[in-house]
């Protein structure tokens, strides 16, 4: 009975690791394709940004169907639209190569102060 | 090359000089007063090489004469090239809430030669009547090719460039470095309000009233001090006009083409150098609601006045009486 039962945890075991392998080759497989697709209208959609690469911007297409006006970066801040208002299909979003690019803050905050200032600062 | 600062200023001390330029206001300050002509003469430099190779008001600038040439490879000037990876670099650090292919909308609402003129053109005919391509989302500087390292760029057609966002806090930042390294003073330069800070900085920092205004009509909100370098504010209390739709001003939301919703009327921000400084600033306009998080996330200390006028200091920037 103990035996039948290890066999039967066995069997499922080794049922479960099937389902994950397939299910793994699958993701890969549809992640595949929507990298093609990916690809495939970046080719046919915006040939400036396919050809050539360059060491300060990329260009990435995301799916055709896409139709969210922004996108999320790696950062998870809001990004820009090209098509917020078009409708269009092809909703372009952009992936930097330069992830690292950030701005950057001064290694000193302001401090409060007073007196005569040197300049001022405001809008022009 | 033609000088910027030839005329007379319209202030001058040991340290300080004052001078019309760009419908706005170049400030020049050094600790060493001895250093004062040498500073002015690099600063005048770099103001004239920024002015001919990126305005897109002169009909001879370099940046006109590339978007002439698009669907090519064009070989840059040194200035035009930092120029242009200093706004990719923008675009790509805010994702592209600061976008140099916004040209196109800013045109499109009015913002077709210096300010200036526009103004006195809104205030002659009554109102600016704006293009129908008025509100249409930027390409996005993404598709823009370019390689620093060899100063190429490719341009599609129909992707404009307007450097406007950038090259003001750029050259400030340029010409204090220059100035710095030239002269050896601790040296301020501050262009309409992006204010660039390099060498040793006098005791107490350099003190900047922050305002709505950089000529200092309007409210100062309070004074603070810096060290090292930028602080720069973006507003929409200035640079506008009147359209034939309403208000319009400089400040355009690359996603959608039009003026950003009125939220923060006023951004001051400081950072390691002034173009993020002023990067940050316009993001924040852009932004609305959300700037407040995006500074904060980024370590930036900032101060926004809403529409109202009332003030939020965020990521360290010092309470006032005003900001608290």
């Amino acid at each position: 009975m103990t035996q039948g039962n290890q066999n039967t945890s066995g069997q499922a075991l080794r049922r479960r690791v099937r389902l994950v392998s397939v299910g793994a080759v699958a993701a890969a497989a549809l992640a595949t394709a929507g990298v093609t697709v990916g690809l495939a209208h970046s080719a046919t959609t915006d040939t400036v940004a396919s050809a050539g690469s360059s060491t300060a911007v990329s260009s990435t297409a995301v799916s055709p169907t896409a139709v969210s006006p922004t996108a999320v970066s790696s950062t998870g801040d809001a990004a820009a639209s090209t098509t917020a208002d078009t409708g269009a299909a092809s909703s372009s979003t952009a992936t930097s190569t330069s992830s690292t690019s950030s701005l950057t803050a001064a290694a000193t905050a302001p401090a409060a102060s007073s007196g005569q200032s040197h300049a001022s600062s405001g809008g022009s | 090359m033609s000088r910027l600062l030839a005329g007379p200023p319209l202030t001058r001390t040991d340290t300080r000089v004052d001078f019309d330029v760009w419908s706005t206001t170049a400030t020049l300050v050094v600790t060493n007063p001895d250093s004062l002509n040498a500073a002015l003469s690099e600063l005048d430099d770099e103001l004239a090489g920024i002015d001919a190779t990126c305005s897109r008001f002169r009909a001879d600038s370099e940046i006109n004469r590339v978007l002439a040439t698009p669907d090519r490879d064009v070989q840059l000037s040194p200035v035009l090239n930092a120029a242009i990876t200093a706004a990719l670099r923008i675009a790509d650090a805010t994702n592209y809430l600061v976008d140099p292919t916004v040209a196109a909308a800013v045109i499109a609402q009015g913002y077709d030669s210096d300010i200036a003129a526009v103004v006195a053109r809104a205030m002659t005919d009554g109102a600016i009547g704006t293009s129908t391509s008025a509100g249409r989302p930027a390409p996005g500087a993404w598709r823009i090719r370019h390689d620093p390292t060899t100063a190429v760029l490719y341009l599609p057609a129909g992707v404009g460039i307007d450097l406007g966002a950038t090259a003001k806090a750029l050259a400030a930042d340029r010409a204090a470095t220059r100035i710095a390294r030239a002269t050896g003073s601790g040296v301020l330069v501050g262009l309409g309000g992006d204010i660039a800070v390099a060498g040793d900085a006098p005791p107490g920092g350099w003190r900047i009233a922050v305002a709505e205004d950089h000529r200092g009509s309007a409210q100062t909100h309070q004074t603070v001090s810096i060290i090292a370098g930028g602080l720069a504010t973006s507003s929409t209390t200035v640079r506008r006009w009147r359209t034939s739709s309403g208000w319009a001003h400089h400040i355009v939301d690359p996603r959608t083409g039009e003026n950003p919703a009125p939220l923060w009327r006023t951004a001051s921000v400081a950072a390691a150098s002034c173009v993020d400084a002023n990067a940050a600033a316009t993001a924040a306009i852009v932004l609305g609601l959300d700037a407040a998080e995006w500074l904060v996330a980024r370590g930036l200390p900032a101060l926004l006045i809403d529409v109202n006028g009332s003030a939020r200091a965020l990521a360290g920037w010092p309470a006032s009486e005003e900001a608290a």
